[in-house]
């Protein structure tokens, strides 16, 4: 052993070294959810892990196929929980497209705002669980602090914090409450300074970098060849996103600026959380357009809520009910 | 990738396809925006092999592998994309139910392994050469499979008063016991 | 304590120790991180600045079942899962208490007639409160808890020790044979 303690050449003839083989079980602190990994270590560097999966495999395929479509909705939000509104949201417009229906424009913009504020919440905790497993608790409590708010803003909408249960086949169930723009305002101006917040605390921080640059380096060919696309094969340099199918229906119609190939290549720096960020700023962009696309939608809303309100005036005023569904009406007009 | 090859269209790839596949290419067909090739399981590897390295085509990112159970045969699908081009491609393999086997392309595409572990796993499609074809998602005891369509899918619904392990629950001394009021 | 073994029945001169303990005890429940699902999620905002479990004294979430008093099981429970479940609660050392947080650990759920899932977690382990909601909101889950608070206050050590003596397995002796119990 030299002074400093470390092992050289000739101790590792004398010692008798192996691989160690350790169960890191479904169940440890930083398994968020249930992953178990065997790990093959040297000392404390990893040479090989075998993922065992399963452990949450709650065999969503098969429960599918003795429920209705409707009554599916409902559970289809719990295959990624952290973002719910996008599991509902291909469900729903994988049946639109084979049913070849048509999604009303406003529809589409509610859609794409709450898609995206879910989608901030959804990297909040990206960023917050990635550092916790580092070690840093600090930008998990943050972290947990700013989804708050989006989530208020979720349950004015929808109802529910998490599984929203909001995409409807055909378009979302409600309407935005009045409430909802204010507070989406608001939070689009104050949060990017919440990120600046992370940004100055993580990016160039020393132990962050020391633990992620250089780690688990993946070739580019090898990216695309284990299949990964998108966040996952950019930093490898293998150019990132696939091309968008053409003339794929499924994509919605509004907001050609989520459309993954035009986001524009970052600098390949230290991977992981900055890449995180600087796709919540993009997406903090997109829920800022679709606030102002709605804009373009009061006028329409308050267009038919005048409509509404001129019909059931019309109606005290012939004194017909004004619950009376189409059938009813139908039969009442055949006998006059 | 060129702005030209950008703007390949599904017809296409589709006729590129059928030079470059021949006789291998069982059938050909354009589906929603997907261009479908069925091939022969024996065929597999090789159809694969060509669409990979491909200089055109470079169907490089293999998205899923999908097992399906009809009735009478199953099949399975491999969705491949590229980054050259934005045409899917879809390969179909049909298969006999009694005996699905088709070889494995975890050599070709490695992200193959799992998605063919998945089939596996679901249906019993068994794919010759895979290294290590074992269950992924459900427990390695398991010795139905539970996707097909003749499997039983359900566990009873469990009953109230149904046996629970625990035999008396435990309760707060004071605090009424709540089944003696329904 | 070896005087509280003198005693079979809790009586006047114990009353003051259960207390201390019970008090102590409540006051210091330390959840085992045991999240499998969504309801992980919500268990984590529970104890974020927002809705705060740690004023209640539940804020050192520990890893290690040896050192954790309550285990919140917030998930679904698979077949995969269910022995490892029944193999950490053997691991927590006693006093220990389960909340089986969320409809899939109550009694699987949404996915009770999945091939998968295992219809609540008590078919596995005692469970001592149940918190409904899918996923319940952290006001619930600290809400349950403090109904745990509750019913280890009315906890008592007296009469603890003899019987262990003739019942190792402690909380497990009333389970059914079926599932592992002595009869």
């Amino acid at each position: 052993m030299t002074a400093a303690g470390e092992i050289t050449g000739q101790d590792r003839s004398m010692l008798h070294l192996e691989e160690m083989v350790l169960n890191m079980g479904p169940q440890h602190p930083s398994t968020h959810g249930v992953l178990r990994l065997v790990l093959h270590l040297d000392g404390e560097m990893l040479i090989s892990v075998d993922p065992v999966l399963g452990y949450l495999h709650r065999g969503f395929e098969k429960l599918a196929e003795n429920r209705t479509y409707l009554q599916y909705l409902a559970m289809i939000s719990r295959l990624d929980y952290l973002s719910g509104i996008f599991m509902e949201w291909s469900y729903v417009r994988s049946v639109e497209a084979l049913m070849d229906i048509e999604v009303p424009k406003r529809a589409e913009y509610i859609r794409v705002i709450i898609g995206e504020l879910n989608r901030i919440i959804s990297h909040h905790v990206a960023i917050g669980d990635f550092m916790l497993n580092l070690g840093a608790v600090t930008p998990f409590f943050w972290v947990f602090r700013d989804r708050e708010d989006v989530m208020d803003m979720l349950e004015m909408v929808t109802g529910q914090r998490m599984m929203y249960n909001f995409m409807r086949i055909g378009g979302v169930r409600w309407d935005l409450p009045d409430a909802f723009e204010a507070d989406c305002r608001k939070f689009l101006k104050e949060h990017p300074a919440k990120i600046d917040d992370y940004e100055k605390l993580i990016t160039d921080n020393e132990i962050f970098l020391a633990r992620t640059l250089g780690m688990g380096i993946i070739k580019p060919y090898d990216a695309l060849d284990y299949g990964r696309s998108g966040p996952h094969a950019r930093p490898p340099g293998a150019a990132g996103d696939l091309p968008p199918p053409a003339g794929d229906p499924a994509r919605p119609a509004v907001a050609p600026e989520a459309a993954p190939g035009e986001v524009p290549p970052h600098p390949v720096q230290a991977p992981g959380a900055p890449r995180r960020r600087r796709r919540i700023h993009h997406v903090l962009e997109i829920a800022q357009v679709g606030a102002e696309m709605a804009d373009d939608e009061q006028t329409e809303r308050e267009r038919c809520r005048e409509n509404r309100r001129r019909e059931c005036r019309e109606e005290q005023r012939d004194g017909r009910d004004q619950n009376e569904t189409d059938e009813e009406e139908a039969n009442r007009v055949r006998q006059e | 990738m060129t702005a030209e090859d950008l703007k390949l269209t599904a017809p296409e790839v589709l006729e590129y396809a059928r030079d470059l596949l021949g006789k291998l290419a069982r059938d050909l067909a354009i589906s929603d925006w997907h261009v479908v090739i069925e091939v022969g399981a024996e065929d597999l590897p090789e159809v694969a092999l060509r669409l990979r390295d491909d200089n055109k085509l470079s169907c490089k990112y293999l998205s899923t592998i999908i097992g399906v159970d009809y009735e009478e045969w199953m099949e399975t699908l491999y969705m491949l994309r590229s980054q050259d081009h934005s045409v899917p491609v879809r390969l179909r393999v049909k298969l006999d139910r009694e005996r699905p086997e088709v070889p494995s392309v975890a050599y070709i595409w490695s992200g193959a392994n799992w998605h063919e572990r998945e089939a596996f796993d679901f249906f019993g499609i068994q794919f010759q050469g895979h290294p290590d074809l074992r269950h992924i998602l459900t427990r390695e005891d398991m010795d139905s499979f539970p996707l097909r369509k003749d499997a039983r899918p359900h566990r009873k619904r469990r009953r109230s008063g149904q046996v629970t392990g625990i035999e008396e629950p435990v309760r707060l001394p004071g605090e009424p016991d709540s089944r003696e009021r329904s | 304590m070896s005087f509280l073994e003198k005693f079979e029945h809790p009586n006047i001169l114990t009353t003051t120790t259960d207390k201390l303990f019970n008090w102590a005890r409540a006051n210091s429940l330390w959840p085992f991180t045991y999240g499998l699902a969504c309801c992980a999620i919500e268990m984590m905002a529970s104890t974020m600045p927002r809705h705060d479990m740690a004023r209640f004294g539940m804020e050192v979430f520990r890893a290690s079942p040896r050192q954790a008093d309550v285990m919140i099981v917030s998930g679904t429970i698979t077949d995969k899962m269910a022995p490892i479940i029944t193999h950490l609660h053997h691991q927590m050392s006693e006093p220990r208490w389960t909340i089986a947080m969320g409809a899939c650990a109550c009694s699987g759920g949404m996915f009770w007639d999945s091939y998968n899932v295992v219809q609540g977690v008590d078919l596995l382990i005692p469970v001592d409160v149940y918190i409904p909601g899918c996923p319940p909101r952290p006001e619930a889950l600290i809400y349950g808890m403090q109904q745990l608070q509750r019913k280890v206050r009315q906890d008592t050590q007296v009469g603890k020790f003899s019987k262990m003596a003739d019942n190792p397995l402690g909380d497990y002796i009333k389970m059914k044979p079926e599932v592992g119990g002595k009869s």
